[in-house]
């Protein structure tokens, strides 16, 4: 049975076409990864949404499950906070993801009302930046999909791993690893955030 | 007979290989061309900081809990808030005098075992990192990776430290601990080389 398989799995390798995959210019795909990258590739976007994560892992055991709706929430309010915020949305998400890194490393423990607060604000900016410089209805729905897919993606991620080593081990140390993780998160994002403000 | 031999072959190949072998290239800073590694080594190829960054770990194993992570974790933020100050170009007097110092203060808490209050380190800690920060931040070559730069920077910073915890844990032995407090003396030593300008 394994080696019909095997030989199988050997055949469709063998016989596989070409992959085109990244290959299309046009059509609902692209316009999915377009809107991915533009906040896979910002490390403006990534490092406050990472910060988010492990803060998130940090507050409770299940802290993304419990906050995705008021993250939700946020992202829906940052489309139109793309508008208002403008150019200054990048300076606003550093310097709040910045707040957020400080807070996860510092405190023991987290208060609520201060997770949902700043997972509804990093939500909102973090769709805010990815927006920036375009109207509410300009981009296509389906650029907008990656983005928000992207961030919730982002956040998840660092969750996840934070929440599944938060639990595998509930070792003092354990919860300190996390904690000096979201310290260089934090330095990190103060340096970024001085070379977004400085002029050229 | 054939052991002997056998050795000597082996002896005498690698001698020819040694004999053969290009001249190392590694650490000769050519290489540094990314944002990353200029901002990952900048910390680590300094001395002046290496000694004050080992000593912070140092000193936080000897405070014990909490000051063992809570030291390493006030560090970088403060010294990444120095390095925004030196980025935006606000002017901070005497920073290599106060790297320099900070080598030897850190270095002497280190080698008296001096107990301190979890504050006053963190205040003593944060204070010298400013100084360090700083100096990152003025040096930052132009044509480098900004955002590889911090990166880099924090992570070499953040492995110095756990260097210093690492080498901290040696104080739970009574030659560990003796051995620590001498690196103490050795980091006040090279501090007070840089402060005195002998190195």
């Amino acid at each position: 049975m394994l080696k019909r398989l095997f030989f199988l799995t050997l055949g469709g390798l063998l016989s596989a076409p070409q992959a085109h995959a990244h290959s299309y210019d046009e059509g609902l795909l692209a316009q999915i990864e377009t809107g991915g990258m533009v906040v896979f590739t910002a490390p403006e976007t990534l490092l406050p949404l990472l910060a988010l994560g492990v803060l998130l892992s940090l507050w409770q055991p299940c802290g993304m499950t419990q906050g995705w709706p008021m993250f939700l929430a946020g992202q829906a309010a940052g489309i139109p906070a793309a508008v208002l915020l403008g150019d200054a949305s990048v300076t606003v998400l550093l310097a709040t993801g910045l707040t957020v890194a400080v807070l996860a490393a510092l405190l023991p423990r987290h208060h609520t009302a201060v997770a949902l607060l700043a997972t509804f604000a990093l939500g909102g900016l973090a769709v805010a930046v990815a927006l920036d410089g375009h109207g509410i209805w300009e981009l296509p729905p389906a650029f907008l999909l990656g983005v928000v897919v992207a961030i919730n993606l982002t956040t998840a991620g660092a969750a996840v791993i934070a929440g599944v080593a938060l639990s595998l081990s509930t070792a003092f140390w354990m919860r300190v690893v996390w904690r000096v993780a979201a310290s260089w998160l934090a330095a990190t994002m103060t340096l970024i955030l001085a070379f977004t403000v400085t002029p050229g | 007979m054939f052991f002997k031999s056998h050795i000597a072959l082996k002896a005498l190949t690698a001698f020819a290989v040694c004999c053969f072998a290009s001249a190392a290239a590694a650490h000769t800073g050519d290489g540094i061309n990314s944002g990353f590694a200029s901002g990952f080594w900048h910390p680590i190829l300094g001395w002046d900081h290496v000694v004050a960054m080992v000593a912070v770990g140092l000193w936080g194993a000897f405070l014990g809990q909490p000051a063992i992570w809570v030291l390493p974790v006030v560090f970088p933020m403060v010294m990444a808030f120095g390095g925004a100050l030196g980025i935006l170009g606000v002017p901070l007097p005497a920073v290599e005098t106060g790297i320099a110092l900070s080598g030897v203060i850190l270095g002497l808490l280190v080698a008296t075992a001096a107990r301190a209050p979890l504050w006053v380190a963190s205040v003593i800690v944060g204070f010298f990192a400013i100084f360090h920060g700083h100096a990152h931040g003025t040096e930052l070559p132009d044509v480098f990776n900004a955002y590889g730069y911090a990166v880099g920077f924090v992570i070499g910073t953040g492995l110095l430290h756990m260097a210093g915890i690492g080498l901290g844990f040696l104080t739970r032995s009574k030659p560990g601990l003796a051995f620590v407090r001498g690196m103490g003396g050795a980091i006040a030593l090279i501090g007070a080389a840089f402060l005195f300008g002998f190195a």
